[in-house]
């Protein structure tokens, strides 16, 4: 009877696998499964933040019904935040863009697609050295891809940069400049692995909320992990820390270096380790100069814990518990950052620093030893580091300044020999500043809203209205607001897609759902500009082969014209999968190999490196530089800094110093002003201020003040306060002991609000290095009003 | 012992060693196919054979994609209930 109902139950699994299988799956489905409550689910990365937590979207008569944490995926287990449960609701606000649409006598009037491409390959055709794209770490790679094609390739113009720029351009320097190569060692599993967490600035219960569930969770397990919040001011964070250290804005730089002070000091610095694989450098820019370990030694005298006390505000004994757990061997330190290093007029060197506390402990290369920079946006490293949508960049780690590389790309693009500039172009402040001036001329924007993101926003605001702006969104922002040309566009399952998280997790998504109304993937807005610039003859636009510059065949030597929407968007062609797949052989140029995409199709993302093993399995790679995890570190090596700048399979120690940043309080401005972002919303809030859940959890925007400086100024919760800078003011109501709690003399704004842009206020400051700008510290006064 | 049945759309050119392959294990079963790939069932001691299963076939050189579709628990509940 047994073996009956077996074989009944077995027949019944291979009809309901056949009755699929002649159903016709549309490769769209491929990976996808119905459940039993009708939906077809299928896995995506979430839309927002660095982490990649896996989701499955559940999609019922071409709609997203559900969203719910993806058990399969090892980034979040199953688990998501309250911006990602509320993911597929992003989709649906009422205001969703539609209909293309160009500015006539001033207002923006709805056009066809033909009239809004044409518009703008005219205006391209015309300007093509002086326009430039300002894209995103939210677009995808393809996105990015196709971006640095038609622009670098296409226009012989390297004005291509990312919002990117404002997030982590500092780490990406700060690890160019300490290991010769962009992106971080370790991996997530670190985190469950460590037994001491450091948090530079980083306030990860808000911004980071699934990885900070991972770490905190192990607690619940009976592990032990020690947290040291190193902050600015308090937040949801420090609760769950061991010790906060409260240090004066800019005074990590002093910190890191009194750190390394009592190691060396106290001849508790790992010797091996430095001895082999540390090289030691001085200077105040990205080349600097040899120094011997002694002359490093010498040089960090400065910093005794009674200096950096004076300059970081830290005591001696907070300095000292500090570095008495790196100089433990026995512990597995994990160092973790985001904004509060990058964001910062040091910021590579903040960066730098770090990793210089780290390789003089040895907590470096091993399971749960490493020093992390976290990401903010969800394809910052898989699209803007990795693809290089940078103003100095090309894909696979080639920059456009070296004549080798021009050529490579060249090769690989199939141009003429001299068709890439040799110029970088400006980096994104730089690019804003150019358009104020009129150097540039025009602006594509896409996935960002720089109106309300760049710092000083005065002054760019108003000229932006009168270049050639064209902006591709989903839904209306205060950038479109200016535009000369809006596209409307397809959103995060409404497209195929790839995104690269923070840990060098590349993973792939299957369109789903139709975009709604007229809206169209940002891919194929470019591609159709570029048609239409080949049409009319631009010559950027041909390759070497008299073929268009973007020329895909199929299995026949048939062009595919995905120029063509009907074409684009058939079933039967994956264009994401095209351009990702050309894009590929870049990535092996710098040991950054992905996998094949019809390898990611049947993962959770894998963590590059990805190679074939003897067996022909793609493996990935969780640990870069470790012998036995790492495909390409020398055998014998254990840690091998393989792009390391001196060749010797180093990496480099440096002594960059405490500075003060350019705008300190003073009489007239006696506050510190810092800035950042809130759990409920994603950036700018254009599209977690459409989720109700989301918008009713945090409405408007505030400013947190320290309790002391409230009772002096008698201010309340509530209390109107006006924020004044040199630049502009904005007036807000004041918290107190909310959900942050700044240190005495400091207040904290977050930026998501586009009614309150706080960015009229903050400083156009930058590392000088990376052109990342600081957005946490500049002096303001506050005023009760 | 769990059932799982699966659509198997093999890479190009390999379905039919794929094929030969499959049914040479005494777990599986293959069913209907088309154009496109073929149907498989197979029965698993347990569900955590059944998921290495599913995920070791995904991994396969000649298997493009392996979707489960089908998924049977019964007998294991009915085992738990009988040992019990």
């Amino acid at each position: 009877m047994q073996v009956d109902r077996r074989e009944f139950i077995k027949k019944a699994a291979l009809s309901a696998a056949g009755a699929v299988l002649i159903g016709s799956m549309p490769k769209s489905l491929m990976g996808a499964a119905r459940g039993e409550d009708g939906l077809i689910w299928q896995k995506a990365p979430c839309r927002f933040c660095g982490v990649g937590c896996g989701v499955m979207v559940g999609v019922k008569d071409g709609r997203v019904v559900a969203v719910q944490g993806d058990l399969e995926n090892p980034v979040n287990k199953g688990l998501l935040c309250a911006k990602g449960y509320h993911t597929s609701h992003i989709l649906y606000g009422e205001d969703r863009l539609r209909k293309p649409q160009v500015r006539k006598n001033g207002k923006l009037t709805d056009v066809s697609w033909d009239e809004a491409i044409e518009t703008i390959a005219k205006f391209v055709k015309k300007n093509d050295d002086t326009f430039a794209i300002y894209g995103s770490g939210q677009w995808t790679v393809a996105e990015g891809y196709t971006a640095m094609k038609f622009l670098k390739g296409g226009c012989s113009n390297n004005n291509v940069d990312p919002n990117a720029r404002l997030c982590m351009a500092s780490a990406v320097v700060g690890m160019l400049t300490t290991y010769g190569v962009d992106e971080p060692s370790g991996c997530y599993e670190d985190f469950d692995l460590c037994d001491t967490l450091v948090l530079w600035g980083n306030n990860m219960a808000e911004m980071h909320p699934v990885l900070w569930s991972r770490i905190v969770d192990r607690r619940a397990k009976g592990e032990k992990i020690e947290i040291f919040d190193l902050a600015t001011r308090r937040t949801r964070t420090t609760q769950e820390a061991d010790h906060y250290l409260e240090f004066t804005p800019q005074g990590d730089l002093a910190i890191a270096n009194g750190i390394c002070n009592i190691l060396i000091q106290e001849g508790k610095y790992d010797k091996n380790w430095v001895a082999n694989h540390c090289n030691f450098r001085a200077g105040k820019d990205g080349a600097g100069s040899p120094m011997t370990f002694e002359q490093y030694k010498e040089w960090l005298e400065t910093y005794t814990p009674e200096y950096v006390e004076e300059v970081a505000g830290i005591s001696p004994r907070e300095l000292k518990l500090l570095a008495s757990r790196f100089a433990d061997p026995s512990k597995k330190i994990l160092s973790l950052w985001c904004m509060g290093m990058n964001q910062h007029t040091r910021g590579t060197w903040i960066n730098n620093l770090v990793y210089n506390v780290h390789f003089l402990s040895g907590q470096f290369g091993a399971p749960g030893k490493t020093a992390f920079s976290l990401t903010g946006q969800p394809s910052a490293c898989g699209t803007c580091r990795e693809v290089g949508t940078l103003a100095h960049a090309l894909p696979g780690g080639r920059v456009v300044a070296n004549e080798v590389h021009r050529q490579q790309t060249e090769d690989f693009w199939k141009l003429p020999k001299g068709r890439i500039n040799p110029k970088p172009g400006h980096h994104t402040v730089a690019m804003f500043e150019a358009l104020n001036k009129n150097t540039l001329s025009g602006v594509w924007v896409q996935v960002t809203n720089p109106a309300q993101t760049i710092p000083n926003l005065n002054e760019i605001t108003d000229k932006l209205k009168n270049r050639f702006l064209v902006v591709s969104d989903v839904y209306p922002t205060i950038t479109t607001d200016l535009a000369t040309v809006v596209l409307p566009s397809a959103l995060w399952v409404e497209k195929n897609g790839i995104f690269g998280n923070s840990e060098r997790r590349t993973q792939q998504w299957f369109k789903m759902i139709e975009p709604p109304g007229e809206a169209r993937d940002d891919v194929w807005q470019m591609l159709a500009v570029a048609h239409k610039l080949y049409e009319m003859g631009h010559p950027g636009m041909i390759n070497r082969d008299g073929d268009f510059l973007f020329t895909f065949k199929d299995e026949n030597g048939q062009e595919i014209e995905i120029w063509k929407w009907e074409v684009f968007n058939s079933p039967d062609v994956n264009v994401d999968r095209l351009l990702y797949e050309e894009y590929r052989p870049f990535t092996k140029m710098k040991h950054k190999d992905v996998a094949p995409y019809d390898v990611l199709v049947k993962n959770r993302g894998m963590l590059w490196p990805v190679v074939q093993d003897a067996k022909g399995r793609w493996r990935e790679t969780k640990r870069r530089f470790v012998e036995g995890e790492d495909p390409f570190v020398k055998e014998g090596s254990g840690v091998d800094f393989y792009w390391g700048k001196e060749k010797d399979g180093k990496a480099r120690v440096w002594a960059r110093p405490y500075e003060a940043p350019p705008e300190i309080p003073d009489k007239e401005y006696p506050f510190w002003l810092c800035t950042g972002r809130v759990l409920e919303h994603w950036h700018t809030g254009t599209m977690t201020r459409r989720v109700k859940q989301l918008n009713a959890g945090m409405p408007n925007a505030y400013v947190e003040v320290n309790a002391k400086d409230a009772a002096e100024m008698n201010i309340s919760t509530g209390n109107m306060v006006k924020i004044s800078s040199r630049r502009g003011s904005i007036n807000l109501p004041a918290w107190i002991n909310g959900r942050g709690s700044p240190q005495k003399g400091l207040v904290f704004v977050p930026f998501f609000d586009e009614s309150k842009l706080i960015n009229e206020v903050t400083l156009q400051a930058y590392c000088p290095l990376s052109k990342e700008p600081d957005y946490k510290k500049c002096a303001v006064k506050i005023e009760k009003v | 012992m769990p059932i799982s049945g699966y659509i198997v759309i093999p890479k190009k050119g390999t379905v039919d060693n794929l094929i030969a392959q499959l049914n040479q294990r005494e777990d599986v079963e293959v069913g209907i196919r088309n154009q496109k790939g073929f149907a498989l069932v197979a029965a698993t001691i347990d569900d955590r054979e059944a998921k290495a299963f599913g995920k070791d076939l995904e991994q396969w050189e000649t298997v493009e994609s392996a979707t489960l579709v089908y998924h049977n628990f019964e007998d294991t509940v009915t085992q738990a209930a009988t040992s019990v």
